[in-house]
């Protein structure tokens, strides 16, 4: 019995003793790991800042490194906290509810749509021409798209631009002759099965198209697609759904595209399963010919595998009746409408676009400058600089009306309409009109709620 | 003590014979005080926060906007009409249903190995607990790339032995996804049951065992008479509230099929998530779980009573 | 009678456990396995042909993990929350545990049943009103937060199953001790507790491993880096539309470690507690 009883003892001190050993094991590293804190010996003034892990780890550092720096430089504690940018929501809305968002943060285009709806964010459009006139004019655009009602609740950041990028080493072997500038879908379609075939033959087995098949859209091809092809699925004023009354002809046109580029082999046996790193990793381990993407598939080649950067080619995004191109905020930066010193918060906004904080955070990223002084870059030369041009010419989302909401924000989410309707047609078999009628009916019960 | 005794305990009117009955006053107040905390804990941390969510799920509630406007059974309404939404339910109970019996069974199995006297015994059993102690987020991505439909390890072993000469993509078809999403639940979670039963199974006296050897009895029989009573209490709560987790366990199924091809794993928490929470409606976010409320209960339920017809045996 | 089971020779029995240990051991290293591999690959290496042996081994994976990622400070959080939210619970869970099964009062019956149904909240609905409650209380970004959260998932299950091994122990010699004088409190610390050290030892890995693996609340509840928890940092190793798998599948080696030793150590004593007769009687 005794036993029993130091056995228990014993245990439980063991337990503690070994949380506490651990505890000051780790402590004594924790201080040379701890990545964030701040500069400002005694700050007077403090903020809190929320920032998101991005695909480039070395600038998330360079960004947070440089604040940490403003802070010191200018008596301000910035506490930052960074965490994955699939957890914004999460982490966001409970905060929203609470009181309790940061003084300032980044986000993307998609919450602060709903932050913006939810009041949580304040109007910042003082800043938004301070900014621009310091640093010689946004890029064409952005200001017709970031006012609402006549006030600007979100400064836009970063600008993503998806391209087409695809093996050209690929198709010079092949013998394929590559359009000069925009292809058209029918394009995209003939040359990749030209080069699937070429790759079987050697032996490759790579696939023409690394396009997802799912509803909840990851690199955007389906919205493209229907874009190009005409069919919308809501009207100019962007409340109401026009895709089963206006739209059917065009859509049920871009189905049966796709449908048809499916029998042929072009998509990945495995499209039904991916998420929104498939792409990426099809591509980076040689298995697709063509993906559309942001530049993080180039950027990361260049970093870890040059020969693959050397072999990419890249293009606009394939036209069909429309030749726009899509491009989409990644980043904005919002100030918390419940925040105490509102002008420090703009201050440190103001610095995130500086060139000793925006430049060096640009170029070990992947994403297109906001602002028209930053054009000049030298990382803009070259390859890259199609992504540049690519984000100055792309169109918002929203079209065909001015600006999207928080509406079109909830309907493309996990169950875009879009991404939903693809998957009908290619893995469920249904016809093109069942599955536009069914995604009517949901858009406009989505629609309903905010209209 | 004999044996009898030590596998019975004493019935509540045993206890309260003249003998004893002395000790029980002040029973009240020492049982009251013994289980404030726990109350306070479970009132505070989950009592309250039901309520509130079942009084947000009648409010047409978004993130942010303050209270919300009643609406009454709007929400439930407009889940019900979900398309999918039958179907989810269904898939859901059947998905539980298999994972959770094989857990047992892998359980059982696993347990009872365990239970023997062999050298390395407790190094095997920390590393078969494994699977618990891993971080789920870690681990399900791990069995994605494992069954990657390009490149992924299995694909690759069975190409290298001429298996196969296309590779298959495993979680892109509507079974084999099913079924590895039902793998990789078990796998998860068998650990806690092996762990459960097996602590349980030390609590059978050794002694049985030999007399029942004594008698005749040969390995079957050991364990239907005397492994499994023993373990009955344990394997009951086990399972029903492996159930309730089983159904409602989000991590896995999120990230490993995302909902699965074309909605075939979709099942009730990833409905939710998908549903409510990346759309800042809490109203309904708050209608949907309390929807499934009933065919969880339902379920366990039907498990109680299966291991109450067990115990009357 | 003789069925299938007990007409095999021992010795072929044994071999068949062994086989079937065999195939589940398998299940469990293959996937650990490759997690070990891939964190001493090179990233180049992790996203070409599979290589059962890393070509181009590396330890920068572990070198970034512990020096630019900060896992070790979330290593501590996790390790001061899980510790002491296990023995709060379990505190908890004992004496309500014993008051249950042992005691008589108005209540306990009701009480005693309905344990479980506490279960039946999913926690995805619990998630906002506790966030809330514990926003008011000022406990974002504490520790107290995070244990307190943590505490209301074990404690239910902790207490019904010490109530299920307390039910099953005989309360022969709790009765004798208290005739003999003992207080219910001494008889609760000296017989009680120590025949269910296997039914505790339980609930504590449980509930340990709780803490450790829960992600939302974890989330939502602790920002800050000196809050921040191990499965909340692990997660940062997806950006966006790319895996960062070397670092990923190093920090998960580092952060399972911890609980893996627990567990191996824990063993011991729940089979010492046992063999010193607790059971004989």
């Amino acid at each position: 019995m005794h036993s029993n009883i130091e056995g228990l003892s014993r245990r439980n001190f063991l337990k503690l003793s070994g949380s506490l050993t651990a505890f000051g094991v780790l402590s004594a590293c924790a201080p040379a790991a701890a990545p964030s804190g701040s500069g400002a010996p005694d700050g007077d003034k403090s903020l809190t800042f929320w920032m998101w892990n991005t695909f480039a780890p070395g600038a998330d550092e360079i960004l947070q490194e440089r604040i940490n720096d403003w802070g010191a430089e200018n008596g301000v504690t910035v506490e930052i906290s960074r965490d994955s940018d699939s957890n914004q929501q999460t982490k966001i809305m409970p905060a929203i509810e609470a009181g309790t968002l940061p003084d300032a943060m980044f986000s993307s285009a998609v919450v602060a749509l709903q932050m913006m709806e939810a009041r949580a964010i304040a109007p910042v459009t003082d800043l938004f021409g301070e900014i621009g006139e310091a640093h010689g004019g946004w890029q064409p655009r952005l200001e017709e798209y970031a006012t609402r009602d006549g006030e600007i609740h979100f400064l836009p950041y970063s600008i993503d631009t998806p391209m087409v990028q695809y093996r050209q080493d690929v198709l010079e072997a092949a013998g394929i002759e590559v359009p000069e500038g925009q292809w058209t879908w029918e394009q995209t379609r003939d040359l990749c099965v030209q080069a699937q075939e070429y790759s079987a033959e050697a032996g490759d087995n790579m696939v023409g198209w690394g396009f997802g098949i799912v509803s909840q859209q990851h690199d955007g091809w389906c919205h493209d697609l229907f874009r190009n092809f005409g069919a919308n699925l809501w009207d100019e004023t962007g409340t109401k759904i026009v895709l089963a009354d206006e739209s059917m002809e065009a859509a049920t046109n871009a189905l049966n595209f796709t449908k048809e580029a499916f029998d042929m082999g072009l998509f990945p046996a495995d499209a039904a399963s991916w998420d929104y790193a498939s792409n990426n990793k099809a591509y980076q381990e040689e298995q697709s010919i063509l993906v559309i993407n942001a530049a993080s598939i180039y950027v990361w080649a260049a970093e870890n595998r040059p020969e693959l950067a050397e072999a990419t080619g890249l293009a606009p995004k394939p036209s069909n009746v429309l030749d726009t191109t899509n491009t989409d905020l990644r980043y904005t930066t919002v100030m918390s409408s419940e925040a105490s010193d509102k002008e420090t918060a703009g201050d440190l906004i103001k610095a995130l676009y500086d060139e000793n904080i925006y430049a060096p955070w640009l170029e070990s990223g992947f994403v297109a400058n906001v602002l028209q002084e930053y054009n000049a870059l030298p990382m803009w030369e070259g390859k890259r600089g199609a992504f540049n041009l690519a984000a100055q010419i792309g169109t918002y989302p929203g079209f065909p009306a001015p600006f999207d909401n928080a509406a079109m924000s909830e309907l493309l989410g996990p169950n875009d309409p879009h991404g939903s309707m693809m998957v009908r047609v290619l893995i469920d078999g249904w016809t093109p009109e069942e599955a536009i009628a069914e995604s009517d009916e949901f858009a406009k019960r989505v629609f309903e709620k905010y209209f | 003590m004999s044996q009898e005794t030590l596998r019975k305990p004493l019935s509540p009117q045993q206890l309260a014979s003249s003998k004893n009955r002395s000790l029980f006053s002040g029973d009240t107040r020492l049982g009251w005080l013994l289980v404030a905390p726990a109350l306070l804990i479970v009132l505070g941390m989950v009592g309250y926060p039901f309520l509130e969510a079942i009084r947000i799920s009648f409010t047409d509630r978004m993130i942010g906007r303050g209270p919300g406007e009643f609406v009454g059974l709007d929400n439930y309404r407009y889940i019900i009409q979900w398309p999918q939404f039958t179907e989810m339910v269904v898939r859901t109970v059947s998905f539980t249903i298999v994972a959770v019996f094989l857990k047992t069974v892998v359980g059982l199995i696993l347990a009872t190995a365990l239970n023997q006297d062999f050298r390395g015994r407790n190094i095997l059993r920390g590393v078969f607990m494994l699977p618990w102690i891993l971080p789920t987020y870690i681990i399900v991505l791990v069995w994605r790339w494992i069954f990657d439909g390009q490149t992924g390890v299995l694909n690759q072993i069975l190409m290298s032995w001429g298996l196969i000469d296309a590779n298959i993509p495993f979680l892109a078809k509507t079974w084999s996804a099913i079924g590895i999403l039902i793998f990789v639940l078990v796998w998860k979670g068998y650990p806690f049951y092996a762990l459960t039963f097996l602590a349980g199974m030390q609590t059978i006296p050794k002694d049985l065992y030999e007399a029942a050897k004594v008698d005749g009895a040969g390995r079957l029989a050991r364990f239907r008479y005397i492994t499994l009573p023993g373990l009955q209490q344990v394997m009951g709560v086990v399972i029903l509230l492996s159930t309730i987790w089983t159904m409602n366990t989000l991590e896995i199924p999120l990230l490993l099929t995302g909902g699965g091809p074309s909605n075939d794993t979709e099942v009730f928490p990833l409905l939710t998530y998908h549903l409510a929470l990346q759309n800042f409606r809490l109203g309904e976010g708050a209608a949907l779980p309390i929807m499934m409320l009933p065919v969880i209960a339902l379920l366990v339920l039907g498990v109680a009573s299966y291991m109450d017809r067990e115990a009357i045996e | 009678m003789t069925n299938v089971f007990d007409r095999i020779p021992e010795s072929v029995f044994r071999v068949i456990s062994a086989a079937v240990i065999g195939i589940l051991l398998f299940m469990i290293i293959f996937p650990l396995y490759f997690m070990l591999i891939t964190a001493f690959k090179v990233e180049r290496e992790i996203y070409s042909e599979l290589t059962w042996i890393p070509l181009e081994p590396t330890i920068q994976n572990f070198y970034d993990v512990f020096y630019n990622f900060g896992i070790p400070l979330y290593l501590r959080n996790t390790l001061i929350v899980a510790g002491i939210t296990t023995l709060i619970v379990i505190i908890v869970s004992v004496l309500a545990s014993y008051a249950l099964t042992r005691l008589r009062f108005p209540g306990r019956a009701g009480m005693a049943r309905g344990v479980l149904f506490v279960y039946l909240v999913p926690s995805s609905l619990m998630l906002i009103p506790m966030y809330l409650i514990i926003v008011k209380l000022g406990l974002t970004n504490s520790y107290t937060g995070l244990v307190i959260a943590n505490m209301s998932f074990s404690v239910p299950f902790c207490t019904w199953l010490l109530m299920g091994y307390l039910r099953s122990i005989s309360a022969e010699m709790e009765e004798a001790s208290l005739i003999d004088g003992c207080t219910r409190m001494l008889s609760l610390w000296y017989i009680v507790i120590p025949l269910s050290v296997p039914g505790i030892v339980t609930a504590a890995i449980f509930t340990f491993n709780n803490v450790w693996n829960e992600f939302i609340f974890a989330l939502v509840l602790a920002q800050d880096d000196a809050h921040k928890m191990i499965s909340v940092g692990l997660a940062n190793f997806y950006r966006a539309d790319f895996y960062m798998v070397g670092p990923m599948m190093a920090g998960s080696i580092i952060a399972m470690t911890p609980v893996v030793i627990l567990y191996i150590l824990a063993q011991r004593y729940v089979v010492s507690g046992l063999s010193a007769g607790a059971v004989k009687g």
